[in-house]
């Protein structure tokens, strides 16, 4: 379990000090603007140089805005489909990045909660916002220990705000993203408070690793029916087009809600790409 | 096409009532099926769905057709009506002993008796003659019916060369016409009737029999052929012995009679097998008429057809099959 790096361009409003950018006034990190001595009475950070330019003269003290802790979440798609077995089992894979959200946000001093969804909300795998660091464990345990019985889809996805604070914090959406449209776009909508970053969970053994030749029938894992699949080149090469479609209308459906540039995790998680990509694309 | 389906009979009814096991494939979910995590990521394929439809309606027709051939179905022997060019022909042949004599009266190592020269004679003349109704009636001491009059060949050719076994008895033509007008009676008269008497001899007619037989041939109209196979020394047909004696030479008297008969008659005299030939080959010129005539078509079992197709959907359910995926890449869980 690996931590990665995350930077938000955002400023939060309070709470705990700890390393994100506020617009709180305060501390020593984030320089915001000089104010008269008398203002903000604090000798130590006197400026003489800005001191010497004022007319008239008079004593300019820098002041700074202070860092502050914000809260991490991990939002969990539980859909029946998340328990795919592929190159990996989804499920198991989606349990290790939670808890690298949870130990990277512990690392960085802020809180993690977890929110998981699947047709209505999952309490047995909700995590309260905290900065516990046995909360790593905690989650890991209590997603371990999910069993996946009867097909479901994600229709609570829309009301996962309702176990989300008001005040504006780091959602990372864990899914495969195969719900409809109007479901997602619902639910992002509903997210625009907080810094979505969407995490597109796909295995390769479903697009790319199919037989070349064979008859297949398929089941949806979340109980949309059946379906009769003759594989054959041309087929296989439509189903990744396919795929291939769907990962830039889901780029193209976040950037139209204002939200970051999702990461798509093919089998394996690399912190390193996570951290990498959070650097690259701070959100708004 | 409809004509033969009026004609769909079938043993059994009983496995009718299982049909609709037929709309079983249709219904079963217990196949054999891979879990997916979206199926709206797999592209709309139509041929996809033809080999499934394939499939099922593959089980479907083999289900139908097994239970179809439990039935048992055949097709009804049927009558179809037929035209040709050709005659009714009842062969009416002479199977008294003195047939296994050659034609020079006494038998000799090699040479044809009349018996095989007629035979052979024959068997040709019933294999060329593909329109004609042939029928047959062999001759001693009493008639025998070897064919009806039909058009079934096989029935002849096979009478024919069961003459090989050699004659006995005397002649009694005049029961073998008789018995060969018999098989015109009631029957539509489709085609020049004619009667083939083909005799080494004949036998004195008493004046009851004459007029029965007069009777006979005019009513059913039917023309008289007689082959005669004289021996060298038999007597003509022409000449009058000078004793006048129709007991001595029944032959003359016979073929005087003819003549009186009233219908088309036609006497030949052969003296060695080419002759016979030659004799059977102006008769063949002579009969040529329209004939219509009734085949019969004997019934057909139909079964084999709803096996093949049984057999048809297995292979094409079989073939399916082993295209089916066994197993998907997912080779490396629990890594």
């Amino acid at each position: 379990m690996e931590a990665f790096h995350y930077h938000i361009a955002w400023r939060s409003h309070g709470g705990r000090v700890g390393g994100h950018p506020t617009k709180i006034t305060g501390g020593h990190a984030d320089f915001n603007a000089h104010v008269p001595l008398m203002q903000n009475f604090n000798p130590k950070r006197i400026d003489l140089r800005a001191s010497l330019k004022t007319v008239p003269k008079q004593l300019m003290v820098r002041t700074f805005h202070e860092r502050y802790a914000i809260q991490a979440y991990a939002v969990v798609d539980m859909s029946t489909s998340m328990n795919f077995v592929g190159q990996q089992h989804k499920w198991q894979l989606s349990t290790e990045i939670v808890q690298a959200i949870a130990w990277s946000a512990i690392c960085n001093g802020d809180t993690f909660g977890c929110v998981a969804a699947d047709d209505s909300l999952r309490m047995d795998v909700y995590e309260p916002s905290t900065h516990r660091a046995a909360v790593v464990d905690d989650i890991a345990s209590k997603m371990r220990s999910v069993q996946f019985t009867q097909p479901v889809g994600i229709k609570a996805l829309p009301r996962v705000n309702e176990l989300l604070p008001t005040r504006r914090s780091l959602v990372f959406l864990i899914s495969d993203f195969y719900m409809g449209e109007a479901l997602l776009t619902q639910s992002l909508q509903n997210l625009t408070a907080h810094d979505v970053v969407p995490i597109v969970i796909w295995d390769s053994a479903e697009i790319n690793e199919l037989p070349d030749w064979g008859w297949m029938r398929v089941n949806d894992m979340e109980g949309n029916g059946t379906r009769s699949v003759f594989l054959r080149p041309a087929l296989k090469k439509a189903i990744q087009h396919a795929y291939h479609a769907r990962q830039q209308r889901l780029t193209q459906l976040f950037t139209s809600a204002g939200i970051r540039s999702p990461f798509f995790v093919l089998n394996q998680f690399h912190s390193e790409a996570m951290t990498q990509h959070m650097l690259e694309d701070s959100g708004c | 096409m409809l004509g033969l389906l009026n004609e769909l009979r079938c043993h059994e009814v009983w496995p009718l009532y299982f049909l609709p096991l037929a709309l079983l494939p249709w219904w079963i979910k217990a196949e054999a099926q891979f879990q997916y995590p979206s199926i709206s990521m797999i592209p709309h394929d139509p041929f996809s769905i033809w080999v499934e439809r394939i499939w099922r309606i593959s089980a479907t027709l083999l289900i139908t057709s097994l239970l179809l051939a439990m039935c048992k179905p055949y097709l009804a022997e049927q009558k179809v009506d037929r035209y040709g060019n050709g005659a009714h022909i009842m062969v009416v042949l002479d199977r008294s002993g003195s047939m296994n004599d050659d034609f020079a009266d006494r038998p000799e190592q090699g040479s044809a008796s009349k018996m095989a020269a007629a035979r052979r004679v024959l068997t040709e003349f019933t294999e060329n003659s593909r329109q004609d109704l042939i029928g047959m009636i062999t001759f001693s001491t009493s008639p025998m019916l070897v064919a009806a009059l039909g058009n079934d060949r096989k029935a002849v050719l096979s009478g024919l060369s069961a003459t090989e076994a050699g004659g006995m008895g005397f002649t009694a033509v005049d029961k073998g016409l008789a018995m060969a007008l018999d098989f015109f009676e009631g029957k539509p008269v489709t085609g020049s009737r004619v009667v083939l008497l083909v005799s080494d001899g004949a036998a004195h007619l008493d004046a009851k029999t004459q007029d029965f037989l007069r009777n006979g041939f005019v009513r059913q109209q039917a023309s008289l052929f007689w082959i005669y196979l004289r021996s060298k020394n038999g007597a003509s047909l022409n000449e009058k012995l000078a004793e006048d004696d129709d007991q001595a030479a029944p032959e003359y008297a016979l073929n005087q009679y003819f003549q009186t008969l009233g219908v088309p008659y036609q006497a030949y005299m052969a003296e060695d097998p080419s002759q016979v030939k030659a004799a059977m080959q102006s008769i063949a010129k002579l009969k040529n008429k329209p004939v219509k005539y009734q085949e019969v078509i004997a019934r057909k079992d139909i079964g084999y057809l709803c096996y093949m197709t049984a057999l048809l959907a297995t292979v094409v359910m079989f073939g399916l099959y082993l295209t089916e995926v066994r197993t998907w890449r997912i080779n490396t869980i629990g890594k």
